[in-house]
């Protein structure tokens, strides 16, 4: 690993970081344009920063066969004994396609929130805490360590959480807020335990890495080779396991997901934002940036395929019932991150940072459509209450249907590419299995059917809404349909690696996957995945069109046949509410159970009371015993007196 | 004038010590003179006072690993006791919490208070105790200013708390003293023991220390000694007196409770219980370590059940201190100063926690969680306040609180996989408990029309709660300023404790309390 200093990169962050000050600071004031433009400006001139660090790390001369880092070296952060923690920032090939996603993607959406969030009247609280999130987003993806990886994973997570409850006069957006925190809390447990586990594994081992990525990553070999195999292969197979559910936590995987589809009580942008584009990646990039220990943990890489696998169907079978616009979309998401968690699980790191890129513009371009939908109808979130919208709105219907296709991996799309390469590793992977391959090809069918669904019955056929509300659809103003184009523009040829090409994409990270034996893929195999994938992608298309636009026959038939089991996929399978019978009132119960029994009862009534209680049968004891009263006195003394002649007389006789 | 400054600074010690003192007679004499006045020269002492402090961080070398600003009078000669005074980082920064504190909780009392100069004078004494706490370096000089400081809160929870004033004050005062009748004993007992061996009768905490002890005495003064500390930390299950003693305590007298009095315990066990009994502590390490992260598991799921906003604050003070014992018996440096770390947190977190409380509560008469909502609408500088103090009380990164959590499971990691998992508990229970309390409070409509009519904090407030808030961040960012200068106690607390490197298998052995060398030769 080659490193060069430039503390450069340090910008990157600092520019949102002010931006959030400023704004926060005018929170009171009148909402204006200025804390808009302030914050979009910010975020652009990160991102600004870190195209010119890509230009200095591909113009450093590196010493052939290595991968160069820029490193900024900043102030020892956390320091006790030989434990010292730096404030330290790396920018490598990995942080610079992460923070081109966010700070570009991030930059657009600021534009897009600045016409979408102008008549709130919290707008510049609103700003602030945006530019606050992309600050702790950059901090996620260019720490040079883990704790300070932490912090950004944990700065993400507060701002979702004041994002989500933004509009908290509503109980169910504070309540939604809540959830997302807390469900992540369960995640970060794990992580941290990970992180520590794995800082005392280095440490028993003699490795002083500290927390350091670099460090962590170099010294790796010689810490397998320092233990026995099967020790070290249960050590590490249980941090990749706890790291991954800290990833699954953030990423809304399956058991965690829950909070996402409620997180959509935020703002749209919010949701384009956070909950689809940037912060729930943030899982994948963890696993990818940490691949050299993932590589090592065959059992680890199965259940994160697994669990990918099973997310991506049961999350796209939900989003087909559901009907509020965002809802739907939510359950994409979920379903998509499941999609890269496969990847992860295949051992397709690379694979998996592609379809995160290029799902960040194509879900953040459906997001802000259907923002810029619920916009133009007022408020309507009811997908069953629109229909026809095509004409009335074209340039949002436009970018939308760009968006459908390149999530539906219909050809030449960015999401063909990428889905493909998942689904080719599936197949044929280091660690591919028949299964992962053929439950991911169902979620790419069901992800072309609700993607279809959604966009037939929003733009197609007729406007089932309110008449009254017919006359005042209208298109939203520049200010958000341009940034839609622009994703758009992306949503389509990002598959074609512009960008990454000029990178080295291909080989990126080629020195964490060295564990895995490269992937020995056939041509023909490639081409019957990529038919196979093809043919998925359009039946679900025909598949959504005789549904929803040829004839109501076939979709009215198979909700009378299956009317049991669509109440169940409506209510999303009832989760939310398992959870609550067997975790959320059980801890509330508890707690009060032990409370009244333990504090209250046992420690305070038995124990403190009854020592003050014996006491008091003491006192009153004694103080019988001087009543003055003569008769008692005698009464004693005769006592005494038959006890002392009783002794005397049984020692005499023996 | 040099001469003036130099005597000054090599009296510094005492300098700290005597203000509080004279503050309190000054104070107490001045009653009469109505609230706003009284106030305003108490907050002018207590500045001063501060200042003083901030002249010993300032002088204090972190380099010498001695005692600094040492300072020692004879007292009783005949039986060798002396009036001796001096700082290392531990006590330094508990110093520099009771004297920070004390100018905002003069600040924080109401103009309207009965008997404002005497309820003010008695801050000054409970200081002047806990500075002698602190710094005492003689055993018997400990004791007295240990057992003191009983009387001045005694009396502030007795004569300006809440209903059941007197109950709490007295179970407060029973609890305590009824741990410190076994130090007591300790006391009298290492004492002598180190007059039998040594030949001559010394009280000097230093030489105390120095002195070794058979492990079967270190075992049974190790108990002495720290029942006393765990009533005051306090530890599960010695802990029922917190909740009732913050409840009808007035504001300042929680804030101080929490913020510095409960520091005194585990101080305890940082100037006591290890050094002077180094085997036995690695022995009971174990013990004391799953004491404390089971009552991180157990205040958290009590605070949880809580009603009443004050419970749940002194719950999650059991919780909080839970795993800075934890980390203390984890006898690693990071461990240690985690703890010492998250000490001065707490202080300052839950310090402003109980401040934020009596703001409310003066307003509204009311603490039930039930009785707001929606007040966010009416106050939005008190919410985010509340917000950030919350945050910083469940260790989000970049506020104090994470440091020293992080430091503290690290270390406890580093002994035991199980344990360390059962004091992260709290990452996660702690999140529950406060944000379930700040939704209920700050979010949704507002329901009641009591609180539509609530105002937001007045200057003052605000001047209350800013140096606390503006720690919370500077800690969080830089706590390089703090860590620097404890580097050399906790190395003196920790240099008997070595991390143990295996080798080959041995490794693998995870959950085991791996302790060094010293428990395995124990004697």
């Amino acid at each position: 690993m080659h490193q060069i200093n430039m503390n450069f990169i340090n910008l990157i962050p600092l520019f949102p970081l002010l931006g959030a000050i400023f704004c926060f600071a005018l929170r009171d004031k009148k909402p204006s344009i200025l804390c808009g433009i302030t914050a979009s400006l910010m975020v652009f001139l990160s991102f600004v920063s870190s195209t010119a660090s890509v230009f200095a790390l591909s113009g450093a001369a590196s010493p052939a066969g290595t991968e160069t880092v820029i490193v900024s070296n900043n102030f020892t952060w956390i320091s006790a004994g030989d434990l010292k923690i730096g404030c330290d920032l790396m920018f490598d090939r990995l942080s610079a396609v992460m923070l081109f996603v966010v700070t570009f993607v991030g930059f657009l959406i600021h534009i897009y929130s600045i016409g979408y969030m102008i008549h709130d009247k919290d707008s510049n609280r609103f700003f602030s805490y945006l530019n606050l999130f992309v600050f702790f987003m950059i901090i996620l993806v260019t720490a040079k360590n883990l704790v300070l990886m932490f912090v950004g994973w944990e700065g993400v997570g507060l701002c979702s959480y004041l994002l989500i409850s933004f509009w908290w006069s509503d109980p169910a957006n504070a309540a939604a807020g809540r959830k997302a925190f807390i469900t992540n809390r369960i995640g970060d447990f794990a992580f941290l335990s990970a992180i520590f586990i794995l800082y005392w594994l280095y440490k028993s081992c003699g490795f002083e890495t500290g927390f350091d990525f670099i460090k962590l990553a170099e010294n790796f070999k010689a810490l397998s080779a320092a233990l026995p195999s099967s020790g070290f292969v249960v050590i590490v197979d249980l941090v990749c396991v706890l790291l991954f559910i800290g990833a699954s936590g953030k990423s809304a995987q399956i058991p965690l997901y829950v909070w996402l589809p409620d997180a959509m009580a935020g703002p749209t942008p919010v949701s384009a934002l956070i909950h689809a584009a940037t912060m729930v990646t943030a899982g994948v990039y963890m696993c990818v940036r940490l691949g050299f220990l993932f590589a090592a943990s065959a059992l680890a890489l199965k259940i994160i395929a697994f669990t990918g696998v099973l997310t991506a169907v049961f999350a796209a079978v939900i989003a087909m019932a559901q009907t509020d616009i965002k809802k739907v979309l939510a359950y994409s998401t979920v379903s998509q991150l499941g999609f890269m968690f496969i990847a992860v699980g295949c051992g397709a790191f690379t694979s998996a940072i592609f379809h995160l890129a290029t799902h960040a513009f194509f879900k953040s371009l459906l997001f802000l459509g259907a923002g810029s939908v619920i916009h133009s109808l007022a408020g309507e979130q009811d997908i069953m209450k629109m229909g026809g919208l095509r004409k009335l709105i074209p340039g949002t219907f436009t970018t939308f249907f760009i968006g459908v296709y390149a999530i539906s991996g219909l050809p030449l799309m960015s999401g063909f590419f990428s889905k493909d390469e998942i689904l080719l590793y599936s197949f044929a992977g280091p660690h591919s299995s028949a299964i992962f391959y053929a439950l991911a090809t169902l979620a790419s069918f069901l992800t072309s059917l609700y993607m279809h669904r959604l966009l037939f019955l929003v733009f197609y056929g007729s406007f089932r809404g309110d008449a009254k509300k017919y006359g005042h659809i209208h298109e939203s103003p520049a200010i958000m349909t341009v940034p839609l184009y622009i994703l758009a523009f992306f949503s389509i040829f990002s598959g074609f690696i512009v960008f990454f090409k000029s990178l080295n994409f291909k080989t990126l990270l080629a020195s964490y996957q060295s564990a895995i034996a490269a992937a020995n893929i056939s041509h023909s195999s490639e081409y019957s995945v990529m038919g196979i994938a093809l043919t998925a992608a359009f039946a679900g298309l025909i598949a959504a069109y005789k549904f929803y636009i040829s004839s109501n026959d076939y979709l009215s038939k198979i909700n009378n046949a299956f009317a049991a089991f669509i109440k169940i996929q409506e209510n999303k399978f009832y989760i939310d509410e398992l959870y609550d019978l067997i975790i959320i009132s059980p801890l509330k119960s508890v707690s009060i159970f032990l409370h009244k029994i333990i504090d209250v009862k046992f420690i305070d009534d038995y124990i403190v009371g009854g020592t003050v209680r014996g006491f008091k049968y003491i006192n009153s004891a004694l103080s019988d015993a001087q009543s003055g009263r003569v008769q008692g006195y005698l009464s004693a003394m005769a006592a005494g007196l038959a006890v002392m002649t009783v002794y005397v007389l049984y020692n005499s006789i023996r | 004038m040099t001469q003036l400054i130099a005597s000054m600074s090599d009296n510094l010690i005492l300098i700290l010590l005597t203000m509080p003192l004279f503050s309190f007679f000054f104070l107490a004499s001045l009653n009469s003179l109505g609230g706003a006045r009284v106030k305003k020269i108490a907050l002018a002492l207590s500045l001063v006072i501060f200042t003083a402090s901030l002249c010993l961080y300032g002088g204090f070398n972190p380099q010498s690993p001695s005692m600094q600003f040492y300072k020692s009078v004879p007292w009783i000669s005949s039986l060798n006791i002396n009036f001796s005074l001096g700082v290392d980082g531990l006590s330094l920064f508990m110093v520099l919490l009771a004297t920070l504190l004390t100018p905002i909780v003069i600040t924080s009392v109401s103009d309207k208070t009965e008997n404002p100069g005497y309820y003010m004078s008695l801050y000054f004494l409970l200081q002047f105790t806990m500075i002698g706490t602190f710094c005492a370096l003689d055993i018997i000089l400990f004791y007295l200013f240990w057992e003191l400081m009983l009387v001045p809160m005694y009396l502030i929870i007795g004569a300006w708390g809440g209903k059941n004033r007197i109950g709490a004050a007295l179970r407060f005062f029973l609890f305590t003293a009824f741990g410190s009748v076994f130090m007591l004993w300790g006391i009298l007992w290492v004492t002598s023991y180190f007059q039998s061996a040594n030949g001559l009768a010394s009280f000097d905490i230093l030489q105390l220390t120095s002195s070794a002890y058979n492990f079967k005495s270190q075992c049974i003064l190790f108990w002495m000694f720290s029942l006393a500390f765990m009533v005051k930390v306090p530890l599960f299950p010695l802990h029922t007196w917190l909740p009732h003693a913050h409840v009808e305590a007035p504001t300042g007298g929680s804030v101080m409770l929490a913020a510095v009095l409960l520091k005194m315990g585990t101080y305890g066990f940082l100037r006591f219980s290890i050094p002077m009994f180094p085997k036995a502590a690695a022995y009971f390490a174990p013990a004391m370590m799953f004491l404390g992260a089971f009552g991180v598991l157990y205040g958290s799921l009590m605070s949880y059940a809580q009603t009443d906003l004050k419970k749940l604050i002194a719950y999650s003070s059991v919780a909080h201190l839970g795993a800075i014992v934890a980390g203390i018996f984890s006898l690693s440096a990071s461990g240690v100063s985690g703890s010492i770390i998250q000490m001065i947190n707490h202080g300052i977190s839950t310090g402003a926690l109980f401040l934020l409380i009596g703001m409310i509560y003066e307003r509204r008469h009311t603490r039930q969680l039930d009785d707001f909502g929606g007040i966010a609408a009416n106050m939005p500088v008190y919410s985010t306040l509340f917000a950030i103090t919350s945050f910083s009380s469940i260790g989000l990164p970049g506020l104090n609180g994470f440091i020293g959590e992080f430091m503290i499971l690290a270390g406890v990691f580093s002994r035991s996989w199980a344990l360390g998992a059962l004091t992260a508990s709290g990452v996660i229970i702690g999140a529950v408990y406060m944000l379930s309390a700040y939704e209920k409070i700050f979010l949704g409509s507002v329901t009641k029309k009591e609180n539509a009519a609530l105002t937001d904090l007045s200057h003052t407030e605000k001047l209350c709660m800013a140096p606390l808030v503006a720690l919370m961040f500077i800690i969080g960012i830089y706590p390089g300023f703090i860590s620097c200068k404890i580097e050399n106690a906790v190395k003196k607390i920790t240099a008997p404790y070595t991390f143990v490197k295996q080798a080959g298998s041995a490794d693998l052995n995870f959950n085991e309390y791996s302790v060094n060398a010293i428990c395995q030769k124990k004697n």
